[in-house]
């Protein structure tokens, strides 16, 4: 009898769970999942435009390893995610001020303002600003006398990829400062209170409550950090098509380009494959880390 | 002292935030002798000519409703969605619930560059391609996954026993959902649906490759033809800008506090 | 709580008006369409004597839309609605897609099955070719000819519209290459227009030293404009039997008077002719540096002519051109000419459609409808000397043209080449203008790419 209310209320939450989910899931498979199964297949074809194609074998995964422009999007998309993990501390700094003052709400609100901006509206403005002959920081650095302003922002091959990655941390930190400061408010303001009698520092008391408070919070933006960064696109494609040179391409710009352009949709597929691997595995391993903690 | 240190900290990041965004509204009021003369200079008068011209001239109005159009189904079907299956994911035990799960998270890391090509080629063997509805499935689809992950992650944090008595009182689970679950996200979905509505508002390469037909564009789209023609005109590009993110940075700041304690509700400890 | 109330309802207010809005035009759309195709089908029941009175729907793509100057979008309107009327039978649908956007539109369109029946596009050569060869574009050859178009068209951009001795492609955008020069800079320095080389690079240095003002502006932040200069120093450096060699010979791209050509555009970055960051600088930010007097001179093409001259206006500068002056001057004069666009027609589309396609071609090409076009989207079609009394234009626009007429025309190589190989080109074409890579390295690669592209047969072959 037990065993088949059991079996019944298995039955029912099957049932029950099916429905709800499927909705989601038909649309979800129908466009999302179905163009990945396309990609897994068209990256054993070499194609020559977008119509014709025949088959390769791994052809495409074999030539992708000899592919310097593929090894250097790929080192892109990593320095950007370190970068973006190292400066987590940075916001981290910013919702602990915040955290201390009245108006942490509409400060954190002003810090998101960049995120509801469109990109290719937050492109126009950063290309105003970094242009070198008329740009506004050439425009402050005449007024200020601020020389180290007076830079090729965007056309030294050095130079391009980090002032893209400031564009970067300008439509990101606002979110992490927002997440970080409700995971700081969930804190039990009483432990603080005892460790302060108990005579601790205030970079003791950092180091030993906040983190390991927040631990959950860390781990979670790093992971969505990490996925961000895998996937960035938009703003450097508007902005320097991964130029000068190579000095910008990051794997997504990368793939467009050759699908598009370059005519080359098997290869494109196979990078795509390889991203998607990554950046599945990368999360994997810093969520099961955490998990062990 | 210490406090000053704080403030001024606090201030040179809101500086960084807002400052692109005061040189596009003054260029956006100026003319173009005034914006030549001096980029950094307040504008001189309350110059709205720039306006004018981009909303009679370049026929933004009609971009603007595509936009609309596009954005208002997007929001209202992902959040009918997400709240089924995340309901879902959080509160039932199916079958193989955490694979299916999974297969979902997948969704969220994929670049949609490498996605469009196939998702374009599908369209077309449905008919749907340079219509507002294969932009807004495409849309639904993209989106998905990280409205299904943020309110499971959101329900997850609701105490079963809720559920339980609410049972107890003979609720079946569709009730639970829409008199119990509903209300009580009421701030996480709308924070959700604003981040939805940014995200469909936002949204540039899905539309420019699915619709050819200019008057179908959203406002995205519509911009960068815009600056293609007017490659030197900055105080009309300045005015289309404003004229973009205006509406969600207006919609944001009313909705600012709820939002913040929507989206911490959602993403949770 | 208010505000989202307040929210909510507003959200399904305007959710209701949508519902409604579209709701109507559908219907209204759906019911317009059936009673067309009632009368269409009345019509064929009671005049099936004569085909020729079959209804015809046209659909067109092209890329002028109608905001800025010189978009043309008024004009097109404005022929389509001739020629309808001229054409009663025949329906035209058009549909106007950006510039930038056209490509992909095109290339995803042909895998999509979904394009229209005619289209204006770019670029030709290697791309057109491309198309020809997957078969999705109409061959234009034998109603070309019956029209005339072989005479009345410039035959080298009809030879770029062409692949294996057949037409498939209409060239209707003339691109020349120009030096635009601001004449107010140049009376203040006491400088005129160069007759050789040697003279423009003393203007070039004049305007260094001086230090007043940037001598060239130039914008490679879209990666296309270093590769156009290159093409031009490289056209009257080596002149057009080497270039055509390239394309259609055994000359490699990395051949060490193409490396020269590279090392004298070297030399230019390298004695600071250029504004500051060019290589990042977007190509419209580098028009305003011209048109703010930053800048004494722009190397562009005929293209941006009318949006210079509508600045003209307002920079209170006056504009003045002049043509690339030769390197080696024991060559004949060389230019270049480009189908900055041309109009293809499917092959997927029935043939009373393509063959409506070509009538109408054939009408936009007719003197009455060109000077239509020449005023409202000042762009020149490609006809073959062009006898400018048959036309009214703009006299700094006839100029454009005449400077470079008589010349030996090549073509520019971004859109000559297979898209795979414009890419290389553009990347690493930036990266030796950004000194990150020699130019030896450059064209090394893009030879590369080019065998390959050869090996596959993707290469533009104009001639049988």
């Amino acid at each position: 009898m037990e065993r088949y209310i059991k079996k019944m209320k298995n039955l029912r939450n099957n049932l029950l769970g099916y429905t709800l989910v499927l909705p989601a899931f038909l649309i979800y498979g129908l466009i999302v999942l179905l163009a990945v199964f396309q990609n897994f297949y068209y990256s054993f074809f070499k194609f020559t435009n977008i119509t014709s194609y025949e088959f390769a074998g791994l052809d495409n995964y074999i030539n992708m390893f000899k592919d310097k422009v593929f090894y250097t999007a790929i080192g892109h998309n990593l320095l950007w995610a370190f970068m973006i993990i190292i400066l987590l501390f940075l916001f981290l700094t910013i919702a602990v001020f915040l955290s201390k003052i009245k108006s942490r709400t509409i400060l954190g609100a002003i810090y998101f303002l960049p995120a509801t901006i469109p990109f290719v509206v937050s492109a126009i403005m950063w290309g105003w600003i970094y242009n070198p002959n008329f740009g506004i920081l050439q425009s402050i650095a005449d007024l200020l006398k601020l020389n180290f302003l007076r830079q090729q922002w965007l056309g030294d091959p050095k130079l391009a990829f980090y002032s893209l990655f400031l564009i970067g941390v300008w439509t990101y930190f606002g979110f992490t400062v927002i997440i970080f400061l409700s995971a700081l408010q969930n804190i039990d303001r009483s432990i603080y209170d005892a460790a302060r009698i108990d005579g601790a520092t205030e970079t003791k008391i950092f180091f030993h409550i906040t983190l390991p408070a927040i631990r959950n919070t860390l781990s979670f933006l790093i992971v969505f950090s990490i996925i961000m960064s895998m996937k960035v696109f938009d703003i450097i494609y508007v902005m320097t098509q991964g130029g000068p040179g190579y000095s910008t391409e990051v794997m997504s710009t990368y793939i467009f380009k050759l699908a598009f352009r370059g005519q080359n949709i098997g290869y494109s597929s196979a990078i795509s494959i390889i991203l998607i691997i990554l950046v599945l595995s990368l999360a994997v391993t810093v969520l099961r880390r955490n998990q062990k903690e | 002292m210490k406090k000053t240190f704080i403030w001024l900290f606090l201030f040179a990041f809101i500086l960084f935030s807002i400052l692109p965004f005061i040189i596009v509204i003054f260029t956006s009021l100026k003319t173009n002798q005034e914006m030549y003369a001096n980029v950094l200079a307040p504008p001189s008068s309350f110059y709205l000519d720039n306006y004018l011209f981009v909303l009679s001239e370049a026929k933004f109005y009609l971009n603007f409703l595509n936009s609309l159009y596009i954005s208002i189904p997007v929001v209202i079907s992902i959040s009918v969605l997400s709240t089924l299956a995340g309901y879902a994911f959080s509160k039932i035990n199916f079958w193989k619930k955490n694979i299916l799960f999974f297969i979902i998270l997948i969704g969220l890391m994929l670049p949609l560059p490498s996605i469009i090509i196939p998702i374009y080629l599908n369209l077309a063997k449905l008919g749907f391609l340079n219509t507002r509805i294969g932009v807004i499935l495409t849309q639904i689809g993209i989106d998905l996954p990280f409205a299904i992950f943020f309110m499971r992650s959101f329900f997850n944090d609701v105490p079963n026993e809720i559920i339980e008595s609410a049972r107890i009182d003979g609720a079946n689970d569709l009730q639970i959902i829409m008199k119990v679950m509903v209300p009580l996200s009421k701030s996480s979905l709308g924070a959700l649906s604003l981040i939805l509505f940014m995200w469909s508002w936002q949204s540039y390469i899905v539309p420019l490759v699915i619709i050819t037909d200019n008057n179908l564009r959203p406002l995205t789209v519509a911009l960068t033809d815009f600056v293609g023609r007017y490659i030197t005109a900055y105080t009309y590009i300045a005015a289309a800008s404003v004229l973009i993110f205006l509406p969600i940075t207006i919609l944001f700041i009313i909705t600012q506090r709820r939002f913040i304690e929507g989206i911490t509700a959602g993403y949770g400890k | 709580m208010k505000t989202f109330k307040m929210l909510a309802l507003f959200v399904i207010v305007v959710l209701m008006m949508i519902m409604g809005v579209s709701g109507c035009k559908d219907t209204e759309t759906s019911t317009s369409t059936a009673v067309e195709e009632t009368a269409e089908s009345e019509e064929s029941t009671t005049e099936t004597a004569e085909p020729e009175e079959q209804q015809i729907v046209l659909k067109i793509w092209d890329m002028y839309t109608d905001v800025g100057h010189g978009s043309g979008g008024e004009a097109m309107e404005t022929l389509i609605d001739m020629y309808k009327k001229a054409n009663p039978n025949v329906e035209i649908e058009r549909t106007v897609i950006g510039s930038e956007n056209m490509q992909d539109q095109v290339s995803l369109s042909m895998a999509g099955g979904t394009m229209a029946d005619l289209v204006e596009t770019w670029p030709a050569c290697g791309v057109l070719s491309g198309y020809a060869q997957d078969g999705e574009v109409y061959d234009m050859t034998d109603k070309a000819e019956e029209f005339g178009w072989f005479e009345l068209m410039n035959s080298y951009l009809m030879l770029e519209c062409s692949t294996k001795g057949r037409l498939y492609g209409l060239p209707w955008e003339f691109d020349r290459p120009v030096i635009y020069y601001n004449k107010t800079i140049f009376e203040e320095l006491g400088l005129s227009e160069p007759n050789n080389y040697d003279d423009f690079i003393t203007i070039l240095d004049t305007i260094k030293a001086d230090g007043k003002y940037d001598p060239i502006t130039i914008g490679n932040g879209n990666r296309w404009p270093i590769c156009n200069l290159y093409d031009e120093i490289r056209a009257v450096t080596v002149g057009k039997e080497k270039v055509s060699d390239l394309f259609f010979g055994d000359a490699d791209w990395d051949d060490p008077e193409f490396v020269e050509a590279w090392t004298i555009l070297l030399d230019w970055i390298e004695k600071g002719y250029f504004i500051d960051g060019f290589n990042g600088v977007k190509y419209g930010d580098s028009n305003s540096n011209f048109i703010m007097k930053n800048a004494a001179i722009s190397i562009d093409g005929s293209w941006i002519l009318s949006n210079l001259v509508e600045a003209e206006v307002e920079g209170e500068f006056e504009v003045g051109v002049f043509p690339f002056p030769m390197i080696n001057e024991d060559l004949p004069p060389t230019s270049l000419a480009g189908s900055g666009a041309n109009w293809i027609i499917s092959s997927k589309s029935a043939p009373e459609v393509q063959e409506e396609a070509m009538n109408f071609l054939n009408f936009i090409l007719s003197d009455e409808a060109a000077q239509i076009w020449i005023d409202g989207a000042s762009v020149i079609p490609g006809y073959s000397d062009i006898d400018w009394d048959r036309f009214t234009v703009d006299p700094l626009m006839a100029e454009v043209y005449e400077i470079n007429e008589g010349k030996e025309d090549t073509t520019w190589s971004h859109v000559t080449v297979p898209e795979s190989v414009a890419e290389t080109l553009y990347s690493t074409f930036q990266s030796v203008a950004g000194l990150t890579m020699t130019p030896e390295e450059a064209l090394n690669q893009i030879e590369e790419d080019w065998e390959e592209a050869k090996a596959e047969g993707r290469v533009w072959n104009p001639l049988q």
